[in-house]
């Protein structure tokens, strides 16, 4: 086919069909805007509230305990009985309590123990958990904390009995104070939960027009009319690659509105334990970040575009492009977890190199307030390179007629 | 108006010769017929001649123009209309004609212009502005016909036409053949049903394997036998070649 048949006339065409097209499809607004605009605030929101709502009834709830040699020191076991929520009970068979959840810790007291703390003679006292129930972890410390405290009141009357203060035993006057400014706080909250949403977006966001664009087109026996029009080949894919990206930017952009309204709604919810304060927006998400996470996120829309045009017109039909596709957003969703904790500035240069990981981490730079031009640059240039080659697979499959004519 | 010299298609490269050496040429104003059973290669000519399958040998001079070396000039001469309508099941069918008008350099008013002239041509009014994935298949057909004249082009390529339409359906689509003809227009036309061919066409060409094994008027085909019904004439060529 000759170059001069080509016509950026011809793409705006087949663009602006295909987003008419493609914004009647309801599948299309429900990946687009419903999913990334309710999930950014749920995760964001709702997350934390659930979590610590969770862990705050965990940290409510008496845990029961057996004692095992109780008679061995009465007043070990009063103390425990006057803990708050923690109930002592008698058990026949502690283990097996413990293993059926009727009970979520088991105290050892050994023979003589009354005898061996009156001679200050160290004496071992076990406590038993079952490590897979977070109710009896949190009855381990409980029980812990108490004993250490009982263990002190027994060091203070020993102090006493010798005419010493205990107050020597606390040389240090220890406080801890938390100095990341809100700012960073934030930041380093989204920067676990928005890599992946921005990262989910922009890949996927535009998969159901990249499948009817293609596979759909096969499957309804549009594609023959089309080709034999006059636009060159080239044309017809460019119209449907420009509308995949716009559609995967629309998402990503959704997600960042979620994180925007998340914000407005409740600045607090994203600052984490042991901060105060608050940020602005402007503080959070300036032009430079937001500027970063836009080019960040149109590269990579850029390549999942065109391969999942490009996979897509592989397909004979709707479903069967489903299939094939289907697999990609695991194959987004697992690095972004796998480095959900890891810090950006810490981790391996060849991380830059590769694709997707890049993205994620600059995203995550770009929100917790790190610039490291080095990172973005390269981080593009990947993706310029990967959208080279993967409109070219787009391209080479909507001009081989096995692709176009499978039977 | 539309010669074709041996045009040949092989599937893969060890494939089958799905067309083998076809030759025809059909002048303006006439219909020509390609009569074949299933599998004996008229979709596959009918789409090299549509520009959508490379041929492996052989070309065409579609108004003047050639098939392999100005591909695009050809997508120009030509209204293509299978038996699939593959219209866009969201857009409305008006959208769809300006959608193909923008494909063709068609100025908007013009398009506008021809789009309400064959809609009216067509009988379409009533539902020219639904989308299509209410209609029912003669309605897409229909919307597939319009598109094919929309840019008026002087050669038609016609790939059973008629297929899984009812008979008021398909009555629509011959009588466009009939005025597309009396317009000067060179139509290739395929079927494998003898009696629409024998009515509509005027020359026809049998295609049996990829090879056409007779060609000329129907009433030649009919006199070269001594058999009366056209029908028995398909059966005893085919039959020969097998
Ligand atoms: N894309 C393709 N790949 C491989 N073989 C093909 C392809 N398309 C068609 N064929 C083969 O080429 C031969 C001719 O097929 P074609 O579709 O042209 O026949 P046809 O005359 O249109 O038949 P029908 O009446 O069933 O529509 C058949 O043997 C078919 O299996
Ligand atoms: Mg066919």
């Amino acid at each position: 086919m000759k170059r001069s048949d080509f016509s950026w006339r011809h793409v705006g065409v087949v663009f602006r069909k295909e987003l008419l097209d493609t914004s009647r499809d309801r599948r299309t607004w429900f990946g687009m805007v419903i999913m990334p605009l309710l999930l950014v605030p749920l995760l964001l929101l709702a997350m934390p509230v659930v979590v610590e709502g969770q862990m705050e009834k965990v940290r409510q709830a008496t845990v029961r305990v057996a004692v095992v040699g109780a008679a061995h020191h009465p007043g070990l076991v009063d103390h425990l009985k006057g803990t708050d929520a923690v109930e002592v009970v008698t058990a026949g068979d502690p283990e097996a309590d413990l293993a059926d959840r009727r009970i979520q810790a088991i105290v050892y007291l050994p023979e003589g123990l009354a005898e061996s703390l009156a001679a200050e003679i160290p004496a071992p006292v076990r406590v038993a958990y079952d490590g897979s129930d977070q109710n009896s972890v949190e009855a381990q410390g409980r029980i812990v904390r108490a004993l250490s405290a009982y263990s002190a009141l027994i060091v203070a009357e020993r102090l006493a009995a010798r005419g010493m203060d205990p107050v020597i035993l606390h040389p240090l006057g220890l406080s801890v104070e938390n100095l990341a400014p809100p700012r960073r706080m934030i930041g380093f909250a989204l920067g676990l939960i928005m890599p992946m949403m921005l990262a989910m977006w922009a890949t996927l966001g535009g998969l159901y027009a990249a499948i009817d664009a293609a596979a759909g087109e096969k499957e309804r026996g549009t594609l023959e009319p089309l080709l034999s029009a006059p636009p060159a080949r080239i044309a017809v894919v460019l119209g449907k690659y420009f509308t995949v990206v716009l559609t995967s930017m629309i998402a990503a952009g959704i997600s960042m509105l979620g994180m925007v309204v998340a914000f407005t709604i409740r600045p607090t919810a994203l600052l984490g334990p042991g901060a105060a304060g608050t940020a602005s927006l402007a503080e959070v998400l300036p032009p430079a970040a937001a500027g970063t996470i836009f080019l960040v996120a149109l590269g990579l829309a850029g390549v999942f575009s065109a391969l999942q045009l490009a996979v897509s017109l592989r397909a004979r039909s709707f479903r069967e492009a489903q299939t094939y596709l289907s697999p990609l957003s695991l194959m987004i969703v697992m690095p972004a977890v796998f480095t959900q904790f890891m810090a950006p500035d810490q981790v391996p240069t060849w991380f830059y190199y590769v694709p997707l990981l890049n993205s994620l981490m600059v995203f995550k730079e770009a929100l917790m307030g790190i610039v490291n031009p080095g990172h973005i640059v390269t981080t593009l240039a990947v993706s310029l390179v990967g959208i080279r080659l993967t409109l070219g697979f787009a391209v080479a499959s909507f001009r081989r007629e096995q692709v176009l004519f499978r039977v | 108006m539309l010669e074709v010299r041996g045009l040949s298609k092989r599937f893969g490269r060890a494939g089958i010769l799905a067309v083998d050496g076809v030759s025809f040429a059909a002048a303006g104003g006439e219909v020509f017929g390609l009569l074949g059973e299933n599998g004996a290669g008229k979709t596959t000519t009918l789409r090299m001649l549509a520009t959508v399958l490379q041929p492996t040998s052989g070309t065409a001079t579609v108004n003047g123009h050639d098939l392999v070396t100005e591909a695009t000039a050809v997508r120009r001469q030509i209204g293509v209309v299978s038996s699939e309508p593959g219209v866009y099941d969201r857009l409305t069918p008006r959208e769809h004609l300006f959608y193909f008008a923008g494909l063709h350099d068609l100025p908007r008013a013009e398009a506008g212009r021809r789009a309400d002239r064959l809609i009216s041509r067509l009988g379409m009014e009533e539902f020219a502005d639904r989308r299509s994935a209410q209609l029912s298949r003669g309605m897409k057909q229909k919307v597939a016909l319009a598109r094919a004249l929309l840019t008026d082009p002087p050669v038609l390529l016609m790939d059973e036409p008629t297929a899984g339409l009812d008979v008021t359906s398909a009555r629509v689509v011959e009588e466009f053949i009939e005025e597309s003809r009396s317009a000067g227009k060179s139509i290739i036309f395929s079927s494998h049903i003898m009696s629409q061919v024998e009515k509509l066409c005027d020359r026809v060409a049998v295609i049996h394997r990829g090879r056409i094994v007779a060609a000329g008027t129907v009433t030649e085909l009919k006199s070269r036998s001594l058999q009366e019904r056209f029908e028995d004439v398909f059966v005893r060529l085919v039959g020969e070649e097998a």
